[in-house]
């Protein structure tokens, strides 16, 4: 830049120091306002404070890193009458020249919110893991050793909460912000600093949910059901508002999406051209902006069942639990739909460019993620089936439940259409998509037991149940999540970790996610109740078996991350552009991606994936050769 | 290349502090536990133990135990039991607390114990009236449970209600959790939260063996 | 592979050999939770039938993906060109959600009638208030079960309203199960009768079984309740003779006897006292 940064612009160079600092300016300010200033009557506990101190504390602590972060410049400074931001300051807030730096500021970019998604996601993941493995370290006796009923609890409670924050942000947070402007011939998203919100707002709900630690934990698990969220300590605020601030972002995530995919298209793109990958990003940007707010709103009711004496929950005061369980898992259903369409997205964007043909019906893959949009929303009752709500629309939920495999079966018909006949190439994104669908399957076979009353009377809340969406979540999404890491990888960092040793590690974690949650299913089906710190005497064998196979997961995934970090933080092996030789428009750009991705918006485009003729996808102007190496 | 090795090393040696940090202080803090004063009595054959705990409405201000919480309500002075297996417990328990009630009026009823009795300020009882009671000491995996009984409201202060039992406890060796049912945890919903759910105040966990 | 048509052909032969296979050890082989009351023999069954269904389409989809993904791989830098290229074929497309479509229509259908036959006003009370004594085996005796942090007691309305922490039933005497709580959300759970019904409070949930194996079983909390969850189980749960259980409840009505006066009348829901926040 050739002009002096303004102050504006130095400020946002050490955002993140003043947004630390903006946290815990709020926290005081919360903490000593909700403890002091608002009438609380409860005795609960002196040493720590009061609910409404630390619920307030947390809530002053987020907007403070925010507004450190530089979120409210742009709204305070035109409410103020600021001039509208020129060219020159849009691509310094797109981190033009920014270096490493901009990773760990306010930036507009998509491409760098993408990268730090990446990050957060890993980093949730791992820590996540790590719990896992406490909790199957201490399954491996039918009563307490290595923790005890209370800290059990948490443990469970962290590693759930952790794990759906990483789940319902892992594709559709680096992929889907990385690629989706990309691919549609964007410069950029539609709301770009509301994208940049939905990232940021995830370190300090990670922080504020392992912050429970301190504050004595809480026993809910992920579902946080009322009543027993309004007996717990402290420790439940944290849960309460690091959940509020995941569904927001998700929520805030959808409507950009949706706006972006809906209003920045390049011409010539209609929705019946789209990739599949990003039909699938709207199909979930819906499901998340719709359910999300369902979320919130329980969540909060509970912060004030909490802290104000209101009683939504308490049926003594004339509310009903039944409450926090409709509107939790009007959200939750939607939300494991949320995971996993991004994930047959990203699959079906896959197979295409390793079979080297046109992706099989189209259409009906399109239709068949629409659909399962749409049943997501009228098959949640199915989590309550043995709750005695309703019996009368058990078979109405039953039927739905049953019904959504209709719709997931046609992205099974469309892969092997895709496949059918096709000399594959076996390389080793492929090799976690043929995981993805072999687990996924096994999930969707376990889920038919589980949507019939008769036979979920006896599974539902057992570990069938916990291994069913571990199948689904983990060794769907994630599966999903480490091909498209190597696949995407050299454009995102321009370094490849493809190696041998990623051969044996699919292996690898493949057998021992599957030895695992084999066990489990099976303890399940015997009668092992979910988030049991003791257990049956019986059961101990399959524990131990699934326990020894959990440490295997637990390495053969600390071996993914090390080779990650490896290959890209210190070998950085520079990869070629198109690797993969697809005809898809993301490959296309140069590597690195340039600030706005296109010099000349790209036209005339077709569906990427005609390999039969080789006809790229787009005409970007000056020409690009599809199948250029370095 | 060596300064970025170097990088990742300091990153997983200070996460391995954190997790360090994580598992001995959180995961399982090792809770002082007491022991039962062996004894020279016998009873049905078995050797006889003693234990003397006090129940107080602030444990913090009693000058002794868990001083996090001052305002909790719990067993002074901890909750962690230990005693030998296949002994006859001799339980005697000084509650100084008021009298809450209980929500479920079975638990009214002394179960478990030596001939299903208690001993309260010497007299001999079978029951005690729900609406009395202040706490129970219960281990539902033994089958025990004694409701004791809760100062009245007009009594004077430090007046205490001493409560005494035996129980047996099995000959192999285990780990018991035992609680109490009186909803007591004043400040929380349904009065079960708190200390009822913290172990060291309302919970805890009899070592037998 | 060279010679596709051997390949398919040794694909649908191990296809067909697991399917077969499967589906008769799953036909032989013991079907969770077993067979110890009326509804769980039902629950095996359904799992049985689901199994027997599912099984044959999920090693035939797996069966096609490996043929597809694995008899087809080719290492990476090939240039040989795959078949002709499809994009699509409606009829192969319609036969595929038509087939999926009758076997979910057909499972909902099945679904609904098991459920119709085994819990015929499931969830709700059969009475307004506690049943009679039952005269016939056929005729329902009301067991309440009380869920509370952390443990369940069990009321006999029908045997003076008495209360006990241990769970005894009558063999072969139909049974209806009212479960309820006293403060948060439970959920009762006797692996082996299969019967699990959430406890929640201030509502009272209904699910009747007629356990038909005389023995000792396990009972436990289904639904995270809080600090001692996993503890909340029992060894102790035992289905007896009528002649046991009448001995029984004549032991625990007098072990009872202090307790009585003070017990609240029998009632299908009790409201929690003290109610909100404690004193």
């Amino acid at each position: 830049m050739s002009t002096p940064p303004t102050l504006a612009r130095r400020l946002n160079e050490w955002g993140l120091l003043l947004g630390v600092i903006g946290a815990v300016i709020g926290f005081i300010i919360g903490f000593a306002v909700g403890t002091h200033a608002i009438p609380y009557s409860f005795d609960e506990d002196n040493s720590l404070g009061s609910d409404p101190g630390i619920l307030l504390g947390y809530a002053l602590s987020v907007v403070g890193f925010l507004a450190g972060m530089g979120f409210l410049n742009y709204p305070i400074g035109r409410l103020l009458g600021a001039k509208r931001p020129t060219e020159e300051d849009n691509a310094y807030m797109h981190g033009e020249g920014g270096g490493l730096t901009r990773y760990f500021r306010m930036t507009t970019d998509h491409k760098v919110i993408g990268l730090q998604y990446l990050v957060m996601i890993l980093a949730f993941l791992f820590i996540g893991g790590l719990g896992a493995m406490f909790i199957r370290t201490e399954l491996l006796t039918p009563s307490p050793t290595v923790a005890n009923a209370q800290s059990y609890l948490t443990l469970v409670g962290l590693h759930s909460t952790l794990m759906i924050f990483m789940a319902s942000a892992a594709i559709i947070g680096p992929f889907g912000n990385y690629f989706v402007p990309i691919m549609i011939g964007a410069r950029n998203m539609a709301f770009p600093r509301l994208e940049a919100l939905t990232f940021w707002l995830l370190p300090p709900a990670g922080l504020i949910l392992l912050s429970t630690v301190f504050l004595g934990g809480f026993t809910t698990g992920w579902t946080g059901y009322a009543p027993l969220a309004d007996q717990n300590v402290l420790g439940m605020d944290s849960y309460l508002i690091a959940f509020a601030l995941i569904g927001m972002s998700i929520g805030l995530s959808g409507v950009n999406m949706i706006a972006t995919i809906m209003t920045k298209r390049a011409p010539g793109l209609p929705l019946s051209r789209m990739p599949i990958f990003v039909w699938s990003v709207l199909v979930t940007s819906f499901l998340g902006a719709l359910a999300a707010p369902a979320l919130i709103a329980a969540v909060l009711m509970e912060v004030f069942d909490r802290s104000y004496q209101t009683t939504f929950f308490v049926p003594a005061g004339g509310g009903s639990p039944y409450l926090w369980e409709n509107l939790f898992w009007f959200f939750g259903h939607p939300e494991v739909y949320i995971f996993v369409v991004p994930a047959f997205g990203l699959v079906m964007e896959m197979l295409p460019v390793f079979t080297r043909r046109p992706l099989w019906g189209y259409r009906v893959a399109v239709g068949g993620m629409v659909g399962i949009g749409l049943l997501s929303f009228v098959v949640w009752q199915h989590h309550l089936f043995v709750s005695g709500l309703a019996p009368s629309l058990r078979p109405f939920y039953m039927f739905s439940t049953e019904l959504i495999s209709v719709p997931t079966g046609i992205i099974y018909l469309v892969a092997l259409g895709t496949l059918w006949r096709a000399r594959t190439r076996f390389t080793v994104p492929m090799l976690f998509i043929f995981g993805f669908f072999f687990n996924f399957l096994i999930g969707g076979f376990t889920g038919v037991f589980l949507s019939d009353v008769p036979s979920d009377f006896t599974l539902h809340a057992s570990y069938f149940v916990q291994a069913h969406f571990h199948y689904t979540i983990m060794g769907g999404e994630v599966f999903a999540l480490m091909a498209a890491i190597v696949y995407y990888l050299p454009k995102m960092t321009g370094r490849t970790m493809d190696t041998k040793l990623l051969r044996f590690q699919f292996w690898a974690v493949f057998i021992t996610f599957n030895g695992t949650f084999i066990s489990l299913i099976s303890v399940g089906i015997l009668g092992m109740p979910r988030r049991v710190i003791s257990y049956a005497a019986y059961l101990q064998p399959l524990n131990i078996s699934a326990t020894v196979f959990a440490y295997g997961l637990g390495l053969s995934m600390a071996l993914f991350l090390g080779i990650l970090l490896w290959e890209v933080v210190i070998k950085q092996k520079v990869a070629a552009r198109n690797p993969w030789e697809s005809l898809g428009v993301e490959w296309q750009v140069p590597t690195p991606v340039p600030l706005f991705n296109f010099d000349q918006v790209p036209v005339a485009w077709s569906l990427p994936y005609d390999y039969d003729t080789g006809k790229p996808a787009a005409d970007f102007g000056p020409a690009v050769p599809a199948f250029s190496g370095a | 290349m060596r300064s970025r090795i170097w990088l990742l090393v300091g990153g997983v040696v200070v996460f391995g502090v954190l997790v360090g940090f994580f598992v001995t202080r959180f995961l399982n803090p090792v809770p002082p536990q007491i022991a039962a004063t062996t004894t020279s009595n016998t009873l049905q054959g078995r050797h006889v133990v003693d234990f003397n705990l006090t129940t107080v409405a602030a444990v913090g201000t009693a000058g002794q135990g868990n001083g996090e919480h001052p305002n909790w309500v719990g067993y002074l002075p901890t909750t962690y039991l230990k005693v030998p297996a296949g002994a006859v417990v001799h339980m005697t328990i000084d509650q100084e607390d008021g009298q809450t009630g209980l929500r479920n009026e079975y638990f009214g009823l002394v179960r478990g114990t030596v001939n299903d009795q208690m001993t309260v300020d010497g007299k001999v009882m079978g029951a005690l009236d729900p609406s009395l009671a202040a706490h129970t000491f219960t281990i539902p995996d033994l089958g025990v449970s004694v409701p004791l009984e809760g100062v009245a409201g007009n009594a004077p202060a430090n007046a205490m209600i001493v409560v005494e039992f035996n129980f047996v406890v099995p000959d192999k060796p285990g780990l018991f959790r035992w609680q109490c049912f009186v909803p007591c945890a004043a400040g929380t919903l349904y009065g079960n939260g708190g200390p009822m759910q913290t172990l060291g105040y309302m919970a805890g966990e009899l070592q037998v063996g | 592979m060279r010679n596709r048509a051997t390949a398919i052909r040794v694909v649908i032969i191990v296809w067909f050999i697991l399917a077969v296979g499967g589906d008769v050890a799953l036909a032989f082989g013991p079907i969770p939770p077993g067979q110890a009351s009326d509804l769980a023999s039902s629950e095996s069954l359904t799992i049985l039938l689901l199994a027997e269904i599912g099984w044959p389409i999920f090693s035939a989809v797996l069966a096609a993906l490996f043929f597809t993904m694995v008899v087809n791989r080719t290492a990476p830098p090939t240039e040989e060109p795959s078949a002709a290229a499809l994009r699509g074929n409606t009829r192969a497309q319609t036969a595929w959600i038509a087939g999926t479509l009758v076997v979910v229509l057909s499972l909902a259908v099945y679904g609904t009638v098991a459920l119709a036959i085994d819990q015929p006003g499931a969830g709700v009370p059969s009475q307004a208030s506690a049943l009679a004594m039952p005269t016939s085996t056929s005729q329902p005796l009301e067991v309440q079960v009380i869920a509370q942090q952390w443990w369940f007691t069990y009321r006999y309305p029908t045997y003076g309203g008495i209360e006990t922490p241990q769970l005894v039933l009558p063999v072969n005497q139909k049974i209806e199960f009212n479960v309820t709580s006293l403060d948060v959300v439970h959920s009762f759970w006797f692996y082996a009768l299969g019967v699990k019904a959430d406890a929640v409070p201030l509502n009272d949930n209904v699910v009747t079984a007629t356990p038909t194996k005389i023995g000792t079983y396990r009972i436990q909390c289904a639904e995270l309740c809080g600090l001692w969850h996993g503890n909340m189980a029992d060894n102790t749960a035992m289905v007896v003779s009528p002649s046991d259980f009448a001995a029984w409840i004549q032991q625990e009505t007098t072990l009872d006897a202090p307790i009585m006066k003070y017990l609240l009348p029998y009632s299908h829901t009790y409201e929690p006292s003290p109610t909100i926040y404690g004193s």
